[in-house]
């Protein structure tokens, strides 16, 4: 049972890497979320938010806001995601 | 009750554990983009590049499988418009070529000469796929691009400049970008106007009342060559206030572009 919980989650994340050059990047975002909430500590969100800001932002080089909008996105839902567990009805509690 | 103690303890306790882990990741990242910006950059963008090529091909071969798939009578009466379409276009050019020979012995005889360097680059990423409104060319540094360079299409149509340049890929701010500002004029009054970006190939201005400016009016850049930016769609002119807005709609549609100009000699900074 362990195995395959890693195991899907692995081939979950490889899935949204490639995703991200062959999908609309709303897509993968999505996808992203919802793992967010099937998965615990589904920390890929954050890492997946900086490779869309480094793939994408017109100057990734630089440290503007702009250019981190993604990376902190995906942080703030990955804190967030235990209090919004917490409060959805569908969520089963005991995962 | 113990219970219900030892269940919220072990809740706060896993949230203070993701707060941590949160935000350590993004201090990492942040780490790592502030220590190394160009390295990342330049890595996942050579681990990119081939990717996006394959899409590309591979979104041809789908497409060409669709056409083989079609009605014989779609495809007749697609030729008929094509071909109409083609002659008209033939006589357009016909005169545009007349044109351009004029203005350039006109430019010749001022010492004054349009000659660019043009570079050709394919587009590998066009919004929608991009959160950001930029495209992703497979024309960098090896190409002598710069950042700056303005990026033409169907001719004489500016989208944008270059933000970012690799290797062997670079990465073009459209001027649609949202909050993007561009300094424009309008061709046929030679009205200058600030142009923010909407995204989405969509601009909008605030102009005083008095302004000379009507639906359909061409915006262009300022150079020798004029490239235009797009056209006015809508004027939303309130009698109370003092300034009217002017919504303008970018002459290319970007989602069907495949190719793309660079301007080598160009450098275009932010207003």
């Amino acid at each position: 049972m362990f195995t395959h919980y890693i195991l899907a989650r692995i081939i979950g994340d490889i899935a949204l890497f490639f995703g991200l050059f062959f999908l609309p990047w709303w897509l993968v975002a999505v996808a992203g979320v919802v793992f967010l909430f099937i998965y615990n500590d589904y920390i890929e969100i954050i890492i997946l938010g900086a490779l869309i800001d480094v793939l994408f932002s017109p100057y990734a080089y630089t440290m503007s806001v702009s250019s981190l909008l993604y990376t902190s996105t995906g942080a703030l839902l990955y804190i967030i995601s235990p209090f919004l567990k917490r409060r959805l009805r569908f969520y089963n509690q005991s995962s | 009750m113990i219970y219900l103690q030892r269940s919220n303890n072990r809740q706060k306790s896993k949230l203070k554990k993701t707060i941590i882990w949160g935000v350590i990741t993004l201090v990492l990242i942040l780490i790592v983009r502030f220590a190394f910006p160009g390295a990342l950059s330049n890595s996942v963008d050579s681990a990119a590049v081939p990717l996006w090529n394959a899409d590309n091909k591979l979104g041809g071969l789908i497409h060409k499988s669709i056409m083989f798939f079609r009605s014989r009578n779609a495809i007749i009466e697609e030729n008929r418009t094509l071909k109409e379409t083609l002659h008209k276009q033939e006589a357009d050019i016909t005169y545009l070529d007349t044109l351009k020979k004029e203005y350039d012995s006109l430019m010749a005889m001022y010492g004054r000469s349009e000659l660019q360097k043009r570079i050709i680059a394919s587009v590998l990423v066009t919004p929608p796929e991009t959160p950001y409104d930029i495209l992703i060319l497979d024309a960098g540094s090896r190409n002598e691009v710069a950042p700056g360079n303005v990026v033409m299409a169907e001719g004489n149509v500016a989208l944008g400049k270059m933000s970012e340049v690799h290797e062997a890929s670079g990465k073009a701010i459209l001027f649609s970008s949202p909050g993007e500002k561009t300094k424009v004029f309008i061709e046929r009054s030679t009205t200058s106007l600030s142009l923010i970006g909407r995204g989405g190939g969509s601009f909008e201005a605030d102009v005083p009342q008095d302004t000379d400016i009507v639906v359909g009016d061409t915006l262009i850049l300022s150079g020798l060559s004029f490239p235009m930016i797009g056209k006015v769609v809508e004027i939303d002119a309130d009698v109370q206030s003092s300034f009217k807005k002017v919504l303008v709609r970018s002459a290319v549609n970007f989602s069907n572009i495949r190719f793309v100009e660079i301007l080598g000699d160009t450098k275009l900074e932010g207003i």
